[in-house]
C-alpha cells in the first residue's frame, strides 16, 4: 500500500506513531552514520498486541518493517530501506506484557519510567526490550546483581543487544549476550506473540521445529554451515542441535520482533581492580595476556598497541615513553578482611609477579572510585581517533577474531597491514583474541588501499578458522571483491551455501520477507 | 620534609546516584549517598607527596566511622607512608571546633609516634558536605601554627618553602618562616594522578591502619563530640529540589529550533525588563528602614559585624552584613556596630557607615603595613572580649572565613559558616515547658550541597557567623547618628609568614563585575578562546544593545583550567559571588561549587547539551543544546526587532 505516506493506516488506530520528517530522520541511521535509509512512518508500540497489529498490517500491505532500538550499533542493521520503522523504545513496562511462564517469587522493580521483574533467588529478570542496559544495571544494584553483557554503549536497549548478540570487554569472563538469555517473548510476522523458553525448541539431527508464532513447522539447519570456534557475531547461530533461542539471539531482527526477555543475572563484581601494564614491546605484552588468561578472577584483557598509545598520550602525557604497548587487565577478587576495600596483599602480589615476569616497565592500577577514571583513559583512544578522522576521510576498522592457537599468525598479518604508509591503531579484546585494526587513511587513495588490506585480513581470519565480525555484526555491510564486484559480507565466511542456509531460516519465519530486508543477507 | 594530610570522609554530593532522590517529595536520602574522600583532600595529598620528596614521611589522618578506614587505606595506596583513623562514638556530633580540637590532639600524637620532624600539614580548603572551610584554620589557632589558606601551588627550596595562595583579586606569594605550619589547598593545586601501582596497592592492603579513640588522645567527653561543641543544631529541614527548574527546551526534540529559541529570548528579555523592582528589592528601604529605629538613647549592648574595605571603601558584602546586623539590633534594642577593616580608612568612610545602618563604628588606626589574616584575627580576638557583643557577623569572603575561624578557635566560640538566614530567638531549653530567658541568634545555613537547611545556635558566648555576599539586602538609614571609635592596630607577627609578593590581577584584568545586573558565564562547554570570541562575545554585545545595560563576562573553574579565561572571571566557591538579575550559563555543568557563587541570581538561563547537567535544576530557562546550536540563533533573536 503505497498511498499511506502521510498518515497512519486506520487499521492501526490507537498506536503511537510519527510521520514528522524530523522525527523519522532520527531512525534512519545509527551510531556509524555510514548508512542512511528512508522510511515514511515510525510506530512506537507499547505492547505485543500493538506489534502484532503492525506486523499483520505490514504483511497485508506488503511493506517492510525495520526494527529500531537505541541506534548504538555500527552496522546499519536497523537502517530501513523503505517502509515503516517499528521502534521498541516504548516497550518499557513489564506489566503491559504477556507474563513470563515462570513460577517463583518476583519483585517488581520500578524506575522513573520503566519496570521489570527480578527473582533474586533464581538470579533471573524479566525485562522489556526498551529498557536500557544502564537502567537495568543501576536498578539491580540494590540486589548486588548485574546483567553481565557490557557493550561500550550502556544506553543500548536490551532488545537491540539481543538482536546483535552484543558483547563487551567483560565477555572474556561472562560471554556475550547469548549466554544470558533464558527465554524470549517474540512476535512473528503472523502477528501472534509467544514466550519461547530455552530447551523448548531444539534442533535434532539438523531439523529445528518452529513455534506457531514463527510459522510452525520446521526448518533444516546446520548443513553446509560451519561457525568459527571464536567469539562471533557474523550470521545466524546455526548447528545441527541448535536451540531456537540461540538462533534468535544475534539474528539482527530478520526473524521476529523481540518484545521482552527472561535474562540470567550474575553476582555483581564487588572489588574490581584494573591494571594497565606497560611493556617495552608488543611481544612482552602478548605474553602477559597468555599468563593472565588462565588466572583466577580475570574479567577482561584489553590491548593498546604503540600507535594507540600515541593517540592516548594527547590526553595522558604521562604514559610511559615509546616504545610501549599496554595490556589492561581487569580483576575481580574478594576483598581482604574488615573495612579493607582491596584484595589481600598475597593476591595483588601474585598479579604483580606476572607483569614483572613479563617485563612490564610500569603499571597504572586503580580500584574503587578510580575505575571511572580508568574508563575515561580507555575512551580517550576512540575520542582522539574520531577527532583525527573527522578531519579526514573516515576510518575502516576490522572486527575479526581467530582461535587462540592461530592468533600469532593473525597478529603477524595485522603487523604487516599496519606497517604500510596508512596510519593505523591496533587495540581491543586481547583476552578473546579479538583485536580491532582501525585504518586511518589520509585520502581516498589510501582508503582504497585500506579496503584491499581489510579484504586480505578477512581472508586470513577465515583461513585461520576465525570470524570477520566478532562483535559488531553484519547489518548492511558489503565487501567489494578484488575484481570490483560487491559481495555479501558473509560470503567471505560462509560462501553461497551458507547465505542460502540463513535465507532458509528467514523464509520459514518470515515468508514474505518483510522484516529488516537487506540486513545480514541480501534482500530476496 | 615530613607532612601530615587531613582527609575527610564525605558524602559524594557531586555524583548523587539516581535512587538517592526521593522523587515523590524531591528530597535527598542521605543514607543513599556514596562516601568518598573529600576531592580537595586529594589535591592536598598530591602537594604533601611533592613536599616529601625522597626523604620525608607523609601520614594521613581521617576522622569518622569505621568505614572511613577506606579513605586512609586509599591515601596509602596513592603514596602516604601511614595513616591513622580517629573513630569513637564520643566524636559523633562534633562541630568544627570540636573536630579541630580532636584533630589537633591527633596531629601532636602523630608527630610524636611517627617521629615526624616539624611537618607541613595539608588539608583541602573545605569539604563539599559541610562546606565551612573552618577546621584547618581552627587547628592553626589551637596549635599556634602559621596558616597559609587557599594554596594553589608550592615550591620547596633548599632554604625556604613558598606558597602561592588565592586572594580576592589575584594571588599572594608567602614564605613560611616556622614549621610546623598548616596550609589549605584549593582545586587549582596539582591533581593526584588517578592511578597508583600494584605494588602500592599491595602495601596499602597490608598496612595496619591504627584506630585511635578519644581515650588514645587523652580527651574527655566534654572536649569532643556533641558535648565538646560550641554550636548546637536545633533544626534540620530537607530542601525540596523540585519545581526549581522552569521552562526546558530540548533542541533534539524541538520542532523548529529557531522559532523556539527566538520565543525564549523574547521571554527572557521580557522577564529581565520587568525585574527592576526585584533587583532593587533588597537595596531599597523596606519596613526596617529609618522609621522604626529604636530610640538611640536607649540602645544597650552591641550587635557587631565586620566590614571589609577595598580601595578605602566598604565592600558591598560588608554593607549587606551591616544592614542585617542593624535589623537584628533594632529588634534587640542594641547598637549596630561595624568593625571596619582596611589599611588606611579615611574618617569619612567610617562615618559614612551610618547611612548603611551603623550606630557605632570601630575603625582601625594604622596599620603601618599590610595586615595578614593572623593580624586581623588578633584584632578580632582583642575586640570581642573588650566590647562583649551579642554576636559577630563576618563576611564569608576568602579572608573573612579565615579570620573568623582563627578568632573563633582562639576565643572558643561557636562559628556557623555561610548563613542564609539569621533571626533573634529564644535559647533552646532541654525542658520544653521552661522558657529560657536569653535571646540567641538562630543561624540557618544550607549543607550537603544545598540539599538540607540546618538551624544552629551557639552554646556559649557570642555567636559568630559568616555570610556570603548577596544573601542579605543593603539597607539605607539616612540621617542616622553614628559614633566612630578609633582602635589602634599594629601588625606585628604576621603569623610567621612573609608576604613576598602580591599578584593583583585587578589592575590588568578586572574580571567579572560582582555588582553587575547581567552576567554571561562560560564553562568548559565553550571549548576555547576562539569560540568564546566567535560565539559568546557577539551574544554579549547583542544583550547589551538590547537591554541597554552593561553585561559582565564570567566563567566556571573548568573554564579557568581550560585556559579560556583568567581566574578573576571565576564565579563560585573559590571565585566571586554574583547576584544579577540575569545569569546566562553557557556550557557550564553547574557543579555545587559553581552554584554557590550564583545561586542568588534572580533569573538563570542555562545552555548545556546534557539534560542531566545540574545547572538546569536551578534555571528558569533550560536549553538542552550546544553553544553552536543555540548562541548564534539567540544573538540573532536579540538583534531582530521583534515586538516587546
Amino acid at each position: 500500500m503505497q498511498g499511506m505516506s502521510n498518515q497512519a493506516a486506520p487499521e492501526l488506530a490507537g498506536i503511537t506513531y510519527s510521520i514528522d520528517p524530523k522525527v523519522v530522520a532520527g531512525y534512519l541511521s545509527d551510531e556509524s552514520s555510514a548508512y542512511v535509509g528512508s522510511a515514511d512512518i515510525v510506530y512506537l508500540p507499547k505492547d505485543q498486541v500493538e506489534i502484532g497489529r503492525i506486523l499483520n498490517f505490514s504483511t497485508a500491505s506488503g511493506q517492510s518493517v525495520s526494527i529500531a532500538g537505541a541506534g548504538t550499533s555500527l552496522t546499519g542493521a536497523r537502517v530501513p530501506a523503505a517502509g515503516v520503522v517499528l521502534s521498541v523504545e516504548k516497550l518499557r513496562h513489564v506489566d503491559m506484557l504477556e507474563p513470563a511462564p515462570e513460577a517463583g517469587e518476583w519483585d517488581l522493580v520500578r524506575g522513573p519510567d520503566y519496570s521489570f521483574r527480578v527473582s533474586a533467588t533464581e538470579r533471573l529478570a524479566v525485562v522489556p526490550a526498551g529498557v536500557r542496559l544502564f537502567e537495568l544495571n543501576d536498578s539491580l544494584e540494590t540486589y548486588r546483581l548485574a546483567y553481565p553483557p557490557d557493550p561500550t554503549e550502556r544506553s543500548a536497549m536490551l532488545g537491540g543487544t539481543i538482536a546483535t548478540n552484543a558483547s563487551g570487554a567483560r565477555s572474556f569472563a561472562y560471554g556475550a549476550t547469548r549466554r544470558w538469555i533464558e527465554a524470549l517473548l517474540v512476535v512473528g510476522t503472523g502477528g501472534s506473540a509467544q514466550w519461547i523458553r530455552r530447551g523448548e525448541f531444539r534442533a535434532r539431527r539438523g531439523v529445528l521445529p518452529l513455534p506457531d508464532s514463527l510459522g510452525g513447522g520446521s526448518v533444516v539447519v546446520g548443513r553446509q554451515y560451519a561457525m568459527p570456534q571464536t567469539k562471533n557475531a557474523a550470521g545466524l547461530y546455526l548447528s545441527k542441535d541448535v536451540d531456537l533461542i540461540d538462533v534468535i539471539v544475534g539474528s539482527e531482527g530478520i526473524l521476529c520482533v523481540v518484545v521482552a526477555a527472561l535474562v540470567g543475572l550474575s553476582q555483581r563484581p564487588e572489588n574490581v581492580v584494573q591494571v594497565a601494564a606497560f611493556f617495552h614491546s608488543e611481544e612482552e605484552a602478548l605474553l602477559s595476556a597468555d599468563e593472565f588468561r588462565p588466572a583466577e578472577g580475570v574479567l577482561s584483557i584489553e590491548y593498546f598497541d604503540p600507535g594507540s598509545l600515541e593517540f592516548m598520550r594527547i590526553d595522558y602525557p604521562d604514559i610511559p615513553p615509546a616504545p610501549s604497548a599496554c595490556v589492561l587487565v581487569e580483576f575481580d577478587a574478594p576483598a581482604a578482611a574488615g573495612e579493607n576495600p582491596y584484595p589481600p596483599p598475597s593476591v595483588i602480589e601474585r598479579w604483580g609477579r606476572v607483569i614483572d615476569n613479563c617485563g612490564a616497565k610500569a603499571d597504572w592500577t586503580v580500584a574503587g572510585e578510580e575505575i571511572a577514571a580508568m574508563k575515561a583513559f580507555r575512551h580517550s583512544l576512540p575520542e582522539q581517533v574520531n577527532r583525527w578522522v573527522s578531519q579526514r576521510v573516515g576510518k575502516l576498522g576490522t572486527d575479526m577474531a581467530v582461535p587462540g592457537e592461530r592468533f600469532s599468525e593473525m597478529f603477524d598479518a595485522y603487523r604487516e597491514a599496519r606497517a604500510g604508509e596508512i596510519s593505523a591503531v591496533l587495540f581491543g579484546h586481547l583476552g578473546q583474541y579479538h583485536l580491532h585494526l582501525n585504518f586511518l587513511p589520509e585520502d581516498q587513495d589510501q582508503l582504497k588501499v585500506a579496503k584491499s588490506l581489510y579484504r586480505e585480513l578477512a581472508r586470513t581470519s577465515v583461513r585461520l578458522g576465525g570470524t570477520i565480525s566478532a562483535e559488531h555484526g553484519v547489518g548492511k555491510k558489503t565487501l567489494v571483491d578484488s575484481d570490483g564486484t560487491p559481495k555479501p559480507y558473509l560470503w567471505y565466511m560462509y560462501g553461497e551455501m551458507g547465505i542460502r542456509a540463513i535465507a532458509d531460516v528467514k523464509r520459514a519465519c518470515d515468508p514474505h520477507g518483510i522484516l529488516n530486508p537487506g540486513t545480514m543477507i541480501p534482500a530476496e | 620534609l615530613d607532612a601530615i594530610v587531613l582527609i575527610k570522609y564525605v558524602a559524594d554530593i557531586e555524583n548523587v546516584p539516581p535512587d538517592a532522590w526521593d522523587l515523590e517529595i524531591g528530597t535527598l536520602r542521605r543514607a543513599k549517598l556514596r562516601m568518598v574522600a573529600n576531592p580537595l583532600d586529594d589535591h592536598a595529598l598530591a602537594l604533601a607527596l611533592r613536599a616529601r620528596g625522597h626523604m620525608g614521611q607523609v601520614i594521613a589522618i581521617s576522622m569518622g566511622p569505621h568505614r572511613a578506614e577506606r579513605v586512609c587505606r586509599r591515601a596509602v595506596a596513592y603514596g602516604a607512608d601511614g595513616a591513622v583513623l580517629l573513630s569513637d562514638r564520643t566524636f559523633a556530633g562534633s562541630d568544627t571546633l570540636a573536630t579541630a580540637r580532636t584533630l589537633s590532639k591527633a596531629i601532636l600524637r602523630v608527630i610524636d609516634e611517627f617521629g615526624l620532624d616539624s611537618p607541613l600539614i595539608f588539608a583541602g580548603m573545605q569539604s563539599p558536605d559541610g562546606d565551612t572551610a573552618q577546621v584547618p584554620a581552627e587547628i592553626a589557632a589551637m596549635l599556634d601554627l602559621p596558616l597559609v589558606p587557599y594554596v594553589t601551588d608550592m615550591d620547596v627550596g633548599e632554604r625556604s618553602i613558598t606558597f602561592r595562595a588565592m586572594e580576592r583579586a589575584g594571588y599572594s606569594l608567602y614564605e613560611v618562616l616556622r614549621l610546623p605550619a598548616i596550609v589549605t589547598v584549593t582545586g587549582h593545586a596539582p591533581e593526584l594522578p588517578f592511578h597508583t601501582t600494584l605494588k602500592r596497592l599491595a602495601v596499602a592492603s597490608a598496612t595496619r591502619i591504627a584506630t585511635w579513640a578519644a581515650a588514645d588522645l587523652g580527651m574527655g567527653s566534654n572536649e569532643t563530640g556533641l558535648d565538646g561543641s560550641a554550636t548546637r543544631v536545633v533544626k534540620i529541614e530537607t530542601v525540596s529540589r523540585r519545581g526549581k527548574r522552569g521552562v526546558t527546551l530540548d533542541l533534539s526534540g524541538a520542532e523548529s529550533v529557531d522559532v523556539e529559541l527566538t520565543s525564549i529570548v523574547a521571554k527572557i528579555v521580557g522577564e529581565v525588563g520587568n525585574t527592576g523592582t526585584v533587583v532593587n528589592e533588597g537595596r531599597e528601604d523596606e519596613d526596617a528602614g529609618t522609621g522604626i529605629s529604636a530610640d538611640d538613647e536607649h540602645r544597650v549592648g552591641l550587635c557587631l559585624c565586620v566590614v571589609e574595605s577595598s580601595d578605602s571603601s566598604p565592600t558591598q558584602a560588608g554593607l549587606e552584613l551591616l544592614g542585617e546586623a542593624r535589623r537584628l539590633a533594632d529588634e534587640r534594642n542594641c547598637h549596630a556596630g561595624a568593625l571596619l577593616l582596611g589599611d588606611e580608612i579615611p574618617e569619612s568612610a567610617a562615618a559614612g557607615l551610618g547611612a548603611w545602618g551603623a550606630t557605632t563604628v570601630l575603625a582601625v588606626s594604622g596599620p603601618a603595613r599590610p595586615a595578614s589574616h593572623h593580624d586581623y584575627a588578633e584584632l578580632l580576638c582583642r575586640t570581642v572580649p573588650a566590647k562583649e557583643p551579642e554576636f559577630v557577623l563576618i563576611p564569608a569572603s576568602l579572608r573573612g572565613r579565615t579570620i573568623a575561624s582563627l578568632a573563633a578557635a582562639r576565643l572558643g566560640l561557636g562559628l556557623t559558616a555561610d548563613c542564609t538566614g539569621l533571626a533573634n530567638g529564644r535559647a533552646p531549653s532541654k525542658d520544653p515547658k521552661e522558657e529560657s530567658g536569653s535571646t540567641v541568634l538562630r543561624q540557618t545555613r544550607p549543607a550537603l550541597g544545598g540539599n538540607i537547611l540546618a538551624t544552629i545556635v551557639s552554646a556559649n558566648g557570642p555567636a559568630m557567623a559568616t555570610v556570603r555576599a548577596g544573601v542579605f539586602p543593603i539597607r539605607e538609614y539616612p540621617a542616622n547618628p553614628v559614633r566612630v571609635e578609633r582602635i589602634s592596630f599594629e601588625t606585628e607577627s604576621f603569623g610567621d609568614l612573609v608576604l613576598l609578593r602580591t599578584e593583583t590581577a585587578s589592575t590588568a584584568v578586572k574580571g567579572a563585575d560582582e555588582n553587575a545586573d547581567i552576567v554571561v558565564a562560560v564553562g568548559s562547554g565553550v571549548g576555547s578562546r576562539s569560540r568564546l570570541d566567535s560565539y559568546v562575545r557577539p551574544f554579549i554585545q547583542a544583550l547589551e544593545d538590547r537591554l541597554g545595560t552593561s553585561v559582565t563576562l564570567a566563567c566556571s573553574r573548568a573554564a579557568v583550567e581550560g585556559d579560556i579565561l583568567p581566574y578573576p572571571y571565576q564565579v563560585g566557591q573559590t571565585g566571586k559571588t554574583v547576584r544579577p538579575k540575569l545569569y546566562v550559563a553557557l556550557g557550564i555543568s553547574g557543579a555545587i561549587q559553581h552554584r554557590l557563587g550564583m545561586e542568588n541570581s534572580v533569573l538563570v538561563v542555562s545552555v548545556n547539551p546534557d539534560p542531566e547537567a545540574p545547572i538546569h535544576d536551578v534555571s528558569g530557562f533550560s536549553i538542552i543544546g550546544t553553544i553552536e546550536e543555540t548562541v548564534p540563533t539567540m544573538t540573532r533573536a536579540l538583534r531582530s526587532s521583534f515586538a516587546t
